[in-house]
């Protein structure tokens, strides 16, 4: 913030001192008129200067806090200036109030004049204050110009209007007092009510501003925008006072203290530290919607003087069918007020925070998108394109009119991804703009660049997990496969030799050689279908296939040397799962249990089966065994994790030395519905 | 023993392999004893086979097409309901009593489940083709070996206050075996082998059955649906 403020070392010290006076006089005269009025005001005579007083103070005030702050600045001596004038005229206008007398006499008569010219250029130091914020010089001729024609009616037209006169009016807001004139012209008039003229040197500030901002560009531009929307304000509260007096009376009072009390404050604060974040958009904002007030006061103006006095009612009635009716006004309005309050471009770190926000979410063609779109609409540029790495490319605008007028890298992580190619725009690109269009394109470069990996790593994951899937299914399906081979095949065949040996046997003595060789080629068939039958079952139990799990596990069961009790859900006695879940299901049943035998020294160890909440199954196993370091598990249980979560399952393993340990399976069996199915 | 009959046993063999069926046939002709008046290769065609032979006893393998599961259980059903004084062994390559209590679900007269291992045992088939010609029910001692083990593996189970002998035992009981061929077969005296009888049905709340078949019948009752 520091390398924005105006720095002041360059200027003469004789100057700053001067300063330091003239800041001093207008401490010093604020405080005695606010003396002066508060005195007045409590010997009762002019007890309603009090709120404006009360104003001028607030504007006094924070003058001098500006002061303190920022006493190199002109803003902040004006700002003063504003308040002390005022106080000062008010001070005046209420001695003049405590000992005017009918009688025509110079020295009441010079000092209504006198009290005119000072309140006046109040609103004058208000619209130099305008002019110049936030730093020390008028810039320009037409700006120059406006100024000296706002002084010189600070001064020409009171006097004028004084000495044209047979009556002086004290045309102080709140405080109007008539006095005749000492010595009035033969062809004076009546008092001239010459109040009207206060708002237009607000109006006068307002301009210069607007020639100003219409003037500037980049950060300068953003600078005036704070002035801007407290001129603005501040000239619709005045236009609108005549009419908010005519409509609220003494209420508009309501209205109009809190606006135009808080505006010093504001522009206090914009003195201490000008760049305010989104003043963009509080001056666009302000602007529309002060127009349209303006609009709908106008209306309700007219429609007043249409219905005549009494006609109140059908006046609010028509200015609040305006605002309603006013709602596509506005939003022209604010596109309009956009585009100059932008100069039709979204500005520098707004449009900066547009794309940020924009550059949300990992699809690389909508990040593309969104970010040629921000680009071609918040830098008025009549088309962009977007080309990215490996074949994405995205068009923003109106339609592509021949070459790039500008071509932008996209470089994230020092590697060239893509370009951003601009079409025309009105006024060229300045230096400031291509910086901007830089810093963009690496926002965009980087957020693509991010995409581009984590979509590519999100479709690697899914095709790891669907592959990891794809081996456990055809795992399943080779066992499966194996299983019914050796049963339909070997087995039978192992049956028939078994039969053969039989008849062989049964025909030859048993006493015999032959008789004993065909007793033992029996015995051993025997033994090797026996072998056979739980090498089958190792593979695949066809008890799996045939009866389900929880068969399955049961005959597990029973196959092992140790009490295992089988404890299921009664709702999972019949159930049947996806083949893939009833596998590994039942190798984690399997797998436990024999780790249970092998390792654990266990003397009991027991299976739960139960139903999870949500479509699922929980197959555990307890046993009261030695335990062991979960860490150091063997391979068996890795492959058993592997099985699981191929499906989409959950392995824990928890094991306590000395208590024993619990393999708890968990399977979702909705989506394993669609694993079984696929 | 039953009563060896003047006519041979008319039987109906059922197995998708050929070389099975064939060996089989041969084994259980040898002596005369059986007659294997068809010989088929599916459920369907067992049907029929029924229908035409009016066999006394079917054989049938328990996995046969089309799926290679249960179709042999599934027909000893169907076949059951159609002819109930139908003996009907069915083998089987599955030791795990499930299969067996499949097959016994609504009842176990004339059923008999064996282990395709007894196709290599010619006295243990014929025995089996007898018993369920004569109404009686065989099962597999391997087979009674795991569901004696099973209902032994229940801690509430009156099978795990059995002593090993008397499991023993209870299996020949199950098997079909008389106390005699049960005091060969553990090479028990028939007095040994009578007072692990009783002290069996003592433990098992059980009481003794005056014929063999009803013995039978109580004991695998008993194994396949334990009291709660």
């Amino acid at each position: 913030m520091a390398s924005h403020r105006v720095t002041t070392g360059s200027r003469p010290q004789n100057g700053l001192m001067t300063s330091r006076v003239v800041a001093g006089v207008l401490a010093a005269t604020g405080a005695v008129g606010a003396a002066v009025c508060v005195g007045a005001a409590l010997t009762a005579s002019v007890p309603q200067v009090l709120l404006p007083v009360a104003l001028a103070v607030v504007w006094w005030l924070a003058g001098l806090v500006a002061l303190r702050a920022r006493p190199e600045h002109a803003s902040a001596r004006l700002l003063t200036a504003v308040g002390t004038c005022h106080l000062a005229a008010f001070a005046i206008a209420s001695v003049l109030g405590v000992t005017s007398g009918d009688s025509a006499a110079w020295l009441p008569w010079a000092a209504a004049v006198a009290a005119n010219v000072i309140y006046w250029s109040g609103f004058a130091a208000l619209a130099i204050l305008l002019a110049v914020f936030p730093d020390e010089r008028v810039r320009g001729r037409t700006s120059w110009g406006m100024v000296t024609v706002g002084v010189l009616a600070v001064v020409v037209v009171p006097v004028v209007a004084a000495v044209t006169s047979r009556q002086t009016d004290l045309a102080l807001h709140f405080h109007r007092t008539a006095l005749p004139a000492p010595a009035p012209l033969p062809w004076g008039s009546g008092p001239v009510d010459v109040s009207g003229v206060l708002p237009l040197l607000v109006l006068v500030g307002l301009a210069i501003l607007v020639v100003r901002v219409r003037g500037a560009t980049g950060e300068r531009r953003q600078q005036l925008l704070w002035p801007l929307t407290i001129a603005a304000v501040l000239a619709l509260m005045l236009v609108a006072t005549p009419v908010g007096t005519h409509a609220l009376g003494r209420g508009w009072a309501v209205v109009f203290v809190p606006v135009v009390g808080v505006l010093p404050i504001a522009l206090l604060a914009g003195v201490r530290r000008y760049r305010l974040l989104q003043v963009e958009l509080y001056a666009a904002r302000t602007l529309a919607y002060g127009v349209v007030l303006a609009l709908v006061l106008t209306i309700y103006t007219a429609a007043a003087a249409a219905a005549g006095h009494h006609g109140a009612l059908p006046a609010v009635l028509v200015a609040a069918a305006a605002a309603v009716t006013g709602h596509p006004l506005r939003v022209w309005l604010e596109a309009r007020v956009d585009r100059f309050v932008s100069g039709g471009r979204i500005r520098g770190h707004a449009l900066v925070r547009h794309l940020a926000e924009s550059l949300e979410g990992s699809d690389p063609r909508a990040l593309a998108t969104r970010t040629a779109d921000t680009i071609a609409t918040g830098m008025d540029v009549a088309w962009i394109d977007i080309r990215c790495q490996p074949d994405l490319q995205v068009h923003a605008g109106s339609a592509r009119t021949g070459d790039a007028r500008l071509v932008v890298p996209l470089t994230a992580a020092g590697e060239e991804i893509g370009a951003i190619e601009c079409g025309p725009r009105r006024g060229g690109w300045s230096d400031e703009d291509i910086r901007l269009l830089t810093v963009l394109a690496r926002h965009a470069a980087l957020a693509l660049r991010g995409a581009d990996l984590a979509s590519a790593l999100a479709r690697r994951v899914d095709e790891l997990a669907a592959s990891r899937e794809r081996l456990v299914r055809a795992e399943d399906r080779a066992r499966r496969q194996l299983e019914r081979d050796l049963h339909d095949g070997i087995q039978q065949q192992l049956v028939v030799l078994l039969a053969r040996l039989e008849l062989l046997r049964s025909t030859l003595d048993a006493e015999t050689t032959e008789g004993q060789i065909a007793a033992q080629s029996h015995a051993q068939a025997q033994r090797s279908l026996a072998d056979l039958r739980n090498l089958v079952r190792g593979i695949h139990p066809p008890l799996l296939s045939d009866r389900g799990l929880v068969a399955a596990i049961e005959a597990q069961a029973d196959q092992l040397p140790i009490p295992v009790s089988v404890d299921v859900d009664p709702r999972l006695t019949d159930a049947r799962f996806p083949p893939a879940v009833e596998t590994a299901a039942y190798y984690v049943v399997c797998e436990a249990t024999t780790n249970v035998i092998k390792h654990s020294g266990a003397g009991r160890a027991r299976v739960v089966v139960r139903p999870l909440a949500a479509d699922g199954l929980q197959v555990a196993v307890t046993d009261d065994g030695s335990g062991f370091a979960v860490t150091a598990t063997g391979s068996g249980l890795a492959g058993l994790r592997d099985r699981v979560e191929a499906i989409g399952g959950r392995l824990e393993i928890s094991s306590t030395v000395g208590v024993g340990t619990t393999v708890v399976a968990r399977f979702p069996i909705s989506e394993m519905a669609n694993v079984a199915n696929a | 023993m039953s009563q060896m009959p003047d006519t041979p046993l008319r039987v109906v063999l059922a197995d998708d392999h050929y070389l099975v069926r064939e060996g089989t046939r041969q084994l259980l002709e040898l002596d005369g004893q059986v007659l294997v008046v068809a010989s088929v290769e599916d459920a369907e065609q067992l049907m029929t086979a029924v229908d035409e032979h009016h066999p006394d006893v079917v054989i049938t393998d328990i996995r046969m097409p089309p799926t290679h599961t249960l179709e042999g259980v599934a027909a000893a059903h169907r076949l059951r309901e159609k002819r109930s004084d139908l003996g009907i062994v069915v083998l089987s390559n599955h030791a795990d009593p499930d299969y067996a209590l499949e097959l016994f679900k609504d009842g176990m007269t004339g059923f008999a489940y064996l282990l395709k291992d007894r196709v290599g045992d010619r006295s243990q088939l014929l025995a089996a083709v007898r018993a369920v010609a004569a109404g009686d029910s065989v099962i597999d001692p391997v087979v009674v070996e795991g569901l004696v083990h099973r209902r032994a593996r229940q801690e509430t189970s009156p099978l795990s206050r059995l002593t090993d002998r008397e499991r023993d035992v209870l299996e020949g009981m199950a098997a079909g075996r008389t106390n005699a061929a049960i005091a060969a077969h553990l090479h028990l005296s028939v007095s040994a082998v009578e007072k692990n009888v009783n002290s069996i049905f003592s433990k098992l709340g059980l009481t003794d059955e005056p014929t063999m078949h009803r013995r039978v019948g109580a004991v695998l009752t008993y194994l396949a649906h334990p009291p709660a």
